[in-house]
């Protein structure tokens, strides 16, 4: 038999039936409705990516259908009776499956007539192709080619049609609750078989971080639906035998369990070597430690400096140097960290660094002699330690070569927030070179020289920087920093406009694809009254002489505030919220919130350290909502305050205490440490930013109103620049009491 | 060709024996009548030769060499008619077939001239281009046979061929089996015993799983002292004469 031709007569068999044709057509219109009526944060988003993921649930189910309907119907008419007593049925299985996908692919195609030109007119100079087809051809066409596979697969293997459609009606609602419970169990993005974990898409920037793990989600998923698939073939029934004698009797033919090991083994391979999260153990909420990162909007923050209990006060860093160059073609950072050390114990010691877990230290000289760096099993917080043995001598001069690609943390979310690819580089602190927990010299110097691509703008967060010169295409930078701490940074088609607030020279650092907008929008006047309100309520920002406010793509979903820089999100750069003299409805997406937000950091949570404790949720989200909150109303009017901040915080309190591990807190026990942990998460999130602003708004109305709490605030900052305020501090600046603020507990959390 | 069948059992999961130490030899050119009650083990007789079904105990020669290793062989030189069967609905007579020369590995320059022979063959000329859910059961009996006829198969095995043919349908094609018989092996199960008569060189009688009688319909004739085979068949169904 020519396969091709037998191949090719079973795709026209299929393209002449009405049935096949009007699944076809209805998935069409399917895409073309959905495309039609998505809304998203971005363009990309609503116009191409949302649409997508829509069209994929229910393509996935309509094919699911068209699928049981192909193999179950030719079973119940008897015309496998005349098929297969000509045909090896694996053959013939395999052809209709494969003319399946055919469909499938004609149905993409075809509705690509529509999505391709929409997605174009709707998204203009924010088209990316590789987002299209990332969106269409991956997610869309992939769902639709897994759940064929996975149908024929099931309908195969139990050989009744109930079973099969029950078990992929579940996959696909399992898919959907994937999605639902992202932020509290944080799945793995392996999982979403049917749309991906993939969201936020930005116009502005690639989205190839996203891009990646939509491809290792379907490389992942891909070997997953043919192993079924292939067992599902392994055990078609023959010679009237029942499963397992089909199974063995199929199994003679050495293909079908050769390949169904095969698969297996790649998706295991493909779970295991998954390359763009760590496999951080889950970071419980640390409590008494400095807050690097302010970090809002997501739910999620993170904690990674002032953690001095395992400082290793043996040795002492004197110098350190590091000189990295980052590979956008590639997509690694390489680099040589050189450490000046001196051993205070005069004997044999160890130096641990600390890399991302995507990083391998390549070379380790001690004293100019090659040693062996050891890695650590264990990963915790976006770091993998490495160990380096060190003699005995005062002082040592410790080489690595390191480099590799960018893994994110796991523990925290699944969306790839950190990489490098041509357009988009974002390396947190935990990636630019090896850091150690050894003391350091008061006076430590770490210089570091950075080479870029010359068409990326870097923003380093908070560091003084330098243009060396341009080589090949690279440019090098350097700067200084003052303690053990690494710098982060993000790169871009930045454009930077200057203004004057507050005392202080302000960067605004925003997507070069922004220009008209920003412009338009006139985003500086919001920032620049803001920076000059916090400033007059609760004094100069005397730590800085200039801040930055950085646009970061939409996948970050919100922004933080670290260093000297003020970071958000580009969706909340939408026109409509920078006007409100125009328009009844000033902020339609909350975007001006998140703005001001993460301005108020630079006073609470960046000046000055509001330490959390373990019985309040007091921290620098509490002060800083309640000082948006406060700037908004006298910017906007108490209406509008009042209606996007009291409202909501009340709302998202109730949804605390009703929450069923409040009501129940002996059941976190019960959990795995891994959703216990991101249970709390969950509350915490709700408590630093709804129940404290509300315990706030409480002592405000203690103290007799607005003024009187803003001026104890003003006093507790300007008292406590560069140092840590407690909960405590705050209630005894107030002349309050715990018992007449708090309205939710968590100690028994 | 020749195809024999060695104390063949076959025994269905519930313990019921379709068949029961059957041996036969059956050799090209021949049409093999296969007779019998409902429920005598035609149809999984029929399963074992097309490989549909294995046998409990017991095997079957193709040419010397057991059916089992040769099952890729067997189907290339096959054409099967089962009792039961569906169609492509929505395909034309002339689709379908084209579909069917595909699996059965027509040489594909001679599809369409071999596609015009078995649609003269089963007289379906002038529904060459109609759906087969048009057609009636008789014309959709016809595009069956067509099917098995394609490509000139070595072997053809036809499973109640006739049943929902009118009376000068059956008669056409009782002779197109005979025609064909010249040359090939053509085993025919039916439950028509006029058209064993008029068509089969030789019959093969089966009930509850055994064999009752092989030979030509006139030995049986003969030995049952019967003027007509259907008498011969209820005499040896029975045990007596039919008044």
């Amino acid at each position: 038999m020519n396969p091709l031709s037998a191949f090719s007569h079973e795709v026209r068999r299929m393209l002449r039936e009405r049935l096949t044709l009007l699944f076809m057509a209805v998935t069409v219109a399917i895409t073309v409705w959905f495309c039609l009526n998505s809304s998203g944060t971005t363009a990309v988003d609503a116009y191409i990516l949302i649409p997508s993921k829509y069209s994929a649930f229910l393509g996935a189910l309509l094919f699911t259908l068209l699928t049981l309907v192909q193999f179950h119907r030719d079973y119940r008419n008897n015309t496998d009776n005349i098929i297969l007593s000509y045909t090896n049925p694996i053959f013939y299985h395999l052809r209709r499956t494969l003319s399946l996908i055919g469909m499938a692919a004609i149905t993409t195609l075809l509705s690509s007539v529509f999505t391709l030109p929409y997605a174009l007119i709707k998204t203009g100079a924010y088209f990316q192709a590789d987002t299209f087809f990332a969106s269409w051809y991956l997610i869309f066409f992939g769902a639709l080619t897994l759940s064929i596979l996975l149908t024929s697969g099931f309908y195969m293997l139990f050989k009744r049609v109930e079973a099969a459609f029950i078990i992929m009606i579940g996959l696909i609602i399992l898919s959907g609750l994937l999605d639902y419970h992202r932020y509290d169990l944080n799945p793995s993005y392996l999982l979403f078989w049917v749309q991906t974990n993939a969201e936020d898409f930005s116009d502005l920037v690639s989205n190839q971080f996203q891009i990646d793990t939509i491809q290792w989600n379907r490389l992942f998923c891909f070997p997953v639906a043919l192993g079924v698939w292939i067992f599902g073939l392994s055990s078609i029934r023959r010679y009237g035998h029942g499963f397992l004698s089909s199974f063995i009797e199929n199994s003679r033919q050495i293909w079908p369990p050769v390949s169904l090991v095969l698969t297996i083994t790649l998706a295991g391979i493909c779970w295991s070597a998954e390359p763009i999260f760590d496999n951080s153990i889950p970071m419980d909420l640390y409590v008494g430690k400095t807050e690097e990162v302010q970090d809002s909007g997501t739910g999620l923050f993170t904690f990674s400096f002032g953690d001095d209990e395992d400082e290793n006060t043996e040795l002492l860093l004197t110098d350190k140097k590091a000189d990295v160059t980052i590979d956008t073609d590639n997509r690694t950072l390489t680099g040589e960290a050189v450490y000046s050390i001196e051993n205070l114990t005069g004997e044999k010691q160890t130096l641990s660094l600390a890399l991302n877990p995507g990083y391998t230290i390549k070379k380790a000289k001690v004293n100019g002699q090659e040693v062996k760096a050891i890695r650590d099993g264990v990963e915790q917080n976006n770091e993998a330690t490495w160990y380096i043995d060190i003699p005995a001598d005062k002082l040592t001069t410790v080489e690595v070569t390191y480099g590799g690609h960018i893994e994110n943390n796991r523990s925290l979310s699944q969306t790839p927030w950190s990489g490098i690819c041509r357009e988009y580089v974002r390396i947190p602190r935990t990636c630019f070179s090896p850091s150690t927990n050894i003391s350091a010299v008061e006076d430590l110097a770490f210089t570091w020289s950075l080479r870029l691509d010359e068409q990326l703008v870097p923003e380093f967060s908070g560091s003084l920087v330098e243009k060396l010169d341009t080589i090949n295409g690279k440019v090098r930078w350097s700067g200084t920093e003052n303690d053990r701490r690494n710098i982060s940074l993000t790169a871009a088609d930045y454009h930077t406009k200057t203004f004057e607030a507050g005392g202080l020279t302000i960067d605004f650092i925003y997507f070069a694809k922004h220009e008209n907008e920003m412009a338009n929008m006139d985003a500086i006047k919001v920032m620049k009254a803001a920076i000059d309100y916090f400033t007059e309520v609760y004094g100069p920002l005397v730590y800085r002489d200039h801040l930055a406010m950085l646009e970061l793509p939409a996948t970050f979903s919100g922004g933080y505030a670290a260093g000297n820089t003020s970071a958000m999100d580009e969706t909340h750069f939408a026109a409509a919220g920078f006007l409100p003299g125009e328009t009844d409805n000033p902020d339609n997406g909350s975007g001006i919130d998140t703005i001001i937000h993460e301005i108020a950091h630079q006073w609470w949570g960046l000046a000055t350290f509001l330490k959390t404790d373990d019985h309040s949720y007091w921290s620098a989200e509490g002060v800083t909502c309640y000082s948006t909150y406060r700037f908004l109303e006298h910017y906007y009017g108490q209406a509008y305050a009042k209606e996007r901040f009291i409202d909501v915080w009340q709302r998202n309190w109730q949804t605390y205490e009703n929450a069923f591990y409040v009501q129940h807190p002996d059941y976190l026990a019960k959990l795995s440490k891994s959703d216990a942990s991101n249970v709390m998460r969950n509350l915490q999130s709700i408590g630093l930013y709804n129940i404290m602003p509300l315990q706030i708004l409480q002592a405000e109305t203690a103290l007799g109103g607005s003024e009187a709490l803003m001026k104890k605030l003003s006093e507790l900052y300007q008292n406590n620049l560069f140092g840590f305020i407690t909960y405590e501090d705050f209630l005894s600046t107030t002349g309050l009491t715990e018992e007449v603020l708090n309205i939710a507990q968590k100690d028994n959390l | 060709m020749k195809i024999e069948l060695k104390e063949l059992q076959k025994t269905y999961k519930g313990g019921k024996h379709a068949l029961k130490n059957v041996s036969l030899t059956l050799t090209s050119p021949s049409l093999i009548g296969l007779v019998g009650p409902n429920g005598a083990g035609k149809s999984t007789l029929m399963k074992l030769l097309t490989t549909n079904l294995l046998p409990s105990s017991g095997e079957i020669l193709l040419d010397g060499i057991p059916l089992v290793k040769q099952e890729k062989k067997l189907k290339a030189g096959l054409g099967y008619l089962p009792q039961e069967f569906g169609l492509f609905e929505n395909l034309t007579t002339t689709q379908f077939l084209d579909y069917m020369s595909a699996l059965k590995c027509v040489d594909e320059r001679g599809t369409k001239s071999e596609i015009d022979r078995v649609i003269t063959l089963t007289h379906l000329q002038e529904k060459r281009g109609a759906k087969i859910r048009t057609l009636s059961g008789g014309q959709k009996q016809r595009v069956g046979i067509a099917q098995a006829l394609l490509g000139d198969p070595r072997l053809l095995i036809f499973d109640e061929p006739t049943v929902g043919l009118d009376p000068a349908e059956r008669v056409a094609f009782r002779k197109l089996f005979t025609d064909t018989a010249k040359r090939r092996l053509v085993i025919l199960s039916t439950h028509i015993i006029e058209d064993v008569q008029s068509a089969c060189d030789h019959i093969i009688i089966l009930n509850n799983g055994e064999i009752l009688y092989t030979g030509t319909p006139e030995n049986l004739i003969n030995e049952k002292n019967a003027r007509s085979l259907e008498e011969a068949y209820m005499i040896l169904m029975d045990g007596r004469k039919i008044a």
